[in-house]
């Protein structure tokens, strides 16, 4: 068995709904194996800032326990970014996704119109 | 000849709001007793949207969000013990910030447990409020791990 040469994905996302979990991308087949991802967001202000954002990857639509979560601050000053995250797999590591992988954000200040959280993708 | 194992994951996470004055304690069960479970790798973060205003001591890690693995057998033997700092550094501007461990991978092929496999965490109170102080604090660990 071999896991294969890594695939990469990146995608930039605007104004997320709150508490709405959705499809990474039609794109990406159903089935495929994580290797790690690149969380990137460029918030600039919330709706509330001085809050703790809840970020969550899930394989499938109606999972109930996230793959990853990661929390991003957003700071008492506006001009403040949210802080990035990512995870690799070990060399001799994967998960299996059977379903599609789906994101979810607690607050729709996760992102704007104008500043983006951008997700890069390992698989294979 | 390689051998790649497939995994799973799990994200303990949990977010105080600003007020809570008691401390906030999380246990999740990854595999009960019994079972052998070998952990391959994890991160850590602690975050803060303001500052955490709490005094950390040396002698106090109560200021701290402590995360425990243990088996599941009668002791609950601890077999990884990892504290995630609040990051004090930008507290000038009240920006807040996020500290702890950074994806670690753990050498060789893993870290065994015969005995099932649970995790701890405990975040600090968070009592100030208000415009100045106040803000949410949180902590989440996420662990890759096969059965």
């Amino acid at each position: 068995m071999s896991i294969g040469y890594c695939n990469t994905f990146s995608t930039n996302t605007f104004n997320p709904a709150a508490d709405t979990r959705t499809v990474l991308s039609s794109n990406l087949p159903d089935m495929f194996k994580f290797l790690g991802f690149v969380l990137t967001p460029t918030i600039n202000n919330g709706p509330a800032v001085k809050s703790v954002y809840t970020f969550k990857l899930f394989d499938g639509p109606t999972s109930s326990d996230p793959l990853f979560t990661f929390l991003l601050t957003a700071g008492y000053i506006s001009i403040v970014a949210g802080n990035s995250e990512s995870y690799s797999m070990m060399d001799d590591t994967y998960i299996q996704v059977d379903n599609n992988l789906y994101i979810e954000v607690d607050t729709d200040g996760f992102s704007s119109a104008s500043f983006p959280y951008n997700l890069t993708l390992m698989y294979c | 000849m390689y051998n790649f194992y497939k995994c799973q994951s799990k994200a303990i996470s949990r977010v105080v709001a600003a007020g809570t004055t008691g401390v906030t304690a999380v246990s999740e069960t990854i595999a009960p007793v019994g079972t052998r479970v070998c952990v391959r790798s994890f991160s850590g973060s602690s975050t803060s949207s303001a500052y955490q205003s709490t005094a950390i001591s040396a002698n106090d890690i109560s200021t701290l969000v402590l995360v425990e693995l243990h088996m599941k057998d009668p002791s609950e033997t601890t077999i990884l013990e990892i504290l995630l700092p609040f990051l004090p550094t930008l507290q000038a501007f009240a920006t807040g910030g996020t500290g702890g461990v950074s994806v670690f991978h753990i050498p060789g092929p893993g870290l065994i447990s015969s005995e099932g496999l649970g995790v701890k965490m405990t975040i600090p109170a968070n009592p100030q409020t208000g415009s100045a102080n106040g803000g949410d604090i949180g902590a989440v660990f996420n662990l890759v791990y096969s059965l």
